[in-house]
């Protein structure tokens, strides 16, 4: 009895109250997954990009070559909204660019057969395996589209298709189509960043493919908070924002 | 040491009173950026919810007659980041809100700024500037 209460107090005096923040050597090397690869797993302060030409936000793109579609897409939205609605108004998916370049930050959770992309924006996920299998074939089109991933070194390659061409790639509107592929590079440089590219490549839309380029940051103090998109969306309710119609020419 | 400090907190706070950061939906579709209107009355009704607060206040004009305004505000998680929480505005408090008109005539407005009950100037999450 005495021996136990000894070990039981020899364990209250080595056990913490409270386990403390953990602070995270920023500069440090990326953490690395079970099978060595490096992690992107992480609260990323993504890039706020409202418009993917704005010059003044790093990275940015500074021409799209519109094809003839696709420049009627772009000049042709505000009167678009007007006759089919706005998706992101009637809460529907981002999308995979609206998601990253939205005002709302980004986790990424991984292992070494699967990378998870959660956006806090109306708290959607999307999934990437990484194990090596091909897309599926035959899945219907849909707004994030499905994303497979492979390594180029300690770089992490996704590629994206079979999006059903509905969503923007960005707040101001530049348009895609269900053509529309992307490919996302991911390296972390060290534990506190990730440099982060996408392609866009869309022969309906645009004439070669363009590239965004970012820097994310790491926001260890950040938690995701859950966004329930139809809540309190007035402007939907009250009809000042029409229910998306989703339109006919994207394929 | 101490003006660098207050330097780079006014930076900040022009930073956040001048960038689009909290866009749901596009400004100019509902909003008027060239109708700007300031608002100084009594809350009657605070709506925390996403994808945008919404705050009610009763306005009184010139000739006496009162009219509840209805604001939008940003996002309650980015809001709650900048450090805003849930009764940072409550029933009854006088505030005034500066912000754009809406579009079509109605007493709606999207904030800009709003200045609590202890004076304190905050920027309300508009999402005009940039769409």
């Amino acid at each position: 009895m005495r021996t136990l209460v000894l070990l039981l107090a020899a364990l209250l005096v080595q056990a913490p109250t409270r386990t403390q923040p953990h602070t995270p050597d920023l500069k440090g090397p990326a953490p690395k997954l079970p099978n060595g690869r490096p992690s992107m797993a992480g609260v990323w302060d993504n890039t706020r990009r409202a418009d993917v030409t704005d010059p003044a936000i790093p990275g940015f793109v500074k021409d799209l070559p519109y094809t003839a579609w696709g420049k009627s897409k772009w000049e042709g939205y505000a009167s678009f909204m007007q006759t089919n609605g706005d998706y992101v108004g009637s809460c529907l998916p981002f999308g995979i660019t609206r998601s990253i370049y939205g005002p709302h930050p980004l986790q990424i959770m991984q292992d070494n057969d699967h990378l998870a992309m959660l956006f806090e924006q109306n708290s959607m996920f999307h999934l990437v395996p990484t194990d090596g299998r091909p897309f599926t074939k035959d899945l219907p089109a849909s707004w994030f589209g499905e994303s497979v991933g492979h390594w180029e070194g300690d770089t992490l390659v996704v590629d994206t298709v079979n999006m059903n061409g509905y969503t923007r790639v960005d707040t101001i509107g530049h348009p895609l189509s269900a053509r529309a592929r992307f490919r996302q590079t991911f390296k972390r440089v060290n534990f506190g960043t990730i440099e982060h590219t996408i392609t866009v490549t869309d022969p309906k839309t645009y004439t070669s493919p363009w590239t965004v380029k970012d820097t994310w940051p790491l926001d260890p103090g950040t938690t995701l908070i859950e966004y329930a998109c139809m809540e309190n969306n007035r402007a939907f309710y009250e009809g000042r924002i029409k229910p998306f119609i989703p339109p006919d020419d994207v394929n | 040491m101490k003006r660098k400090s207050l330097i780079v907190l006014a930076a900040v706070v022009a930073v956040l009173l001048g960038t689009p950061v909290i866009a749901h939906h596009s400004f100019d579709a509902e909003f008027d950026r060239t109708k700007p209107v300031t608002l100084k009355g009594s809350v009657t009704k605070v709506e925390w919810g996403n994808p945008h607060i919404w705050i009610f206040i009763d306005v009184k004009d010139e000739s006496g007659t009162v009219s509840n305004w209805g604001v939008e505000g940003g996002a309650p998680n980015a809001l709650f980041r900048e450090g805003w929480r849930k009764d940072s505005v409550k029933f009854g408090d006088t505030v005034t809100v500066q912000g754009s008109r809406a579009k079509d005539g109605s007493l709606r407005a999207n904030a800009m700024k709003v200045t609590l009950p202890d004076g304190r100037t905050v920027f309300a999450g508009s999402s005009g500037g940039g769409r």
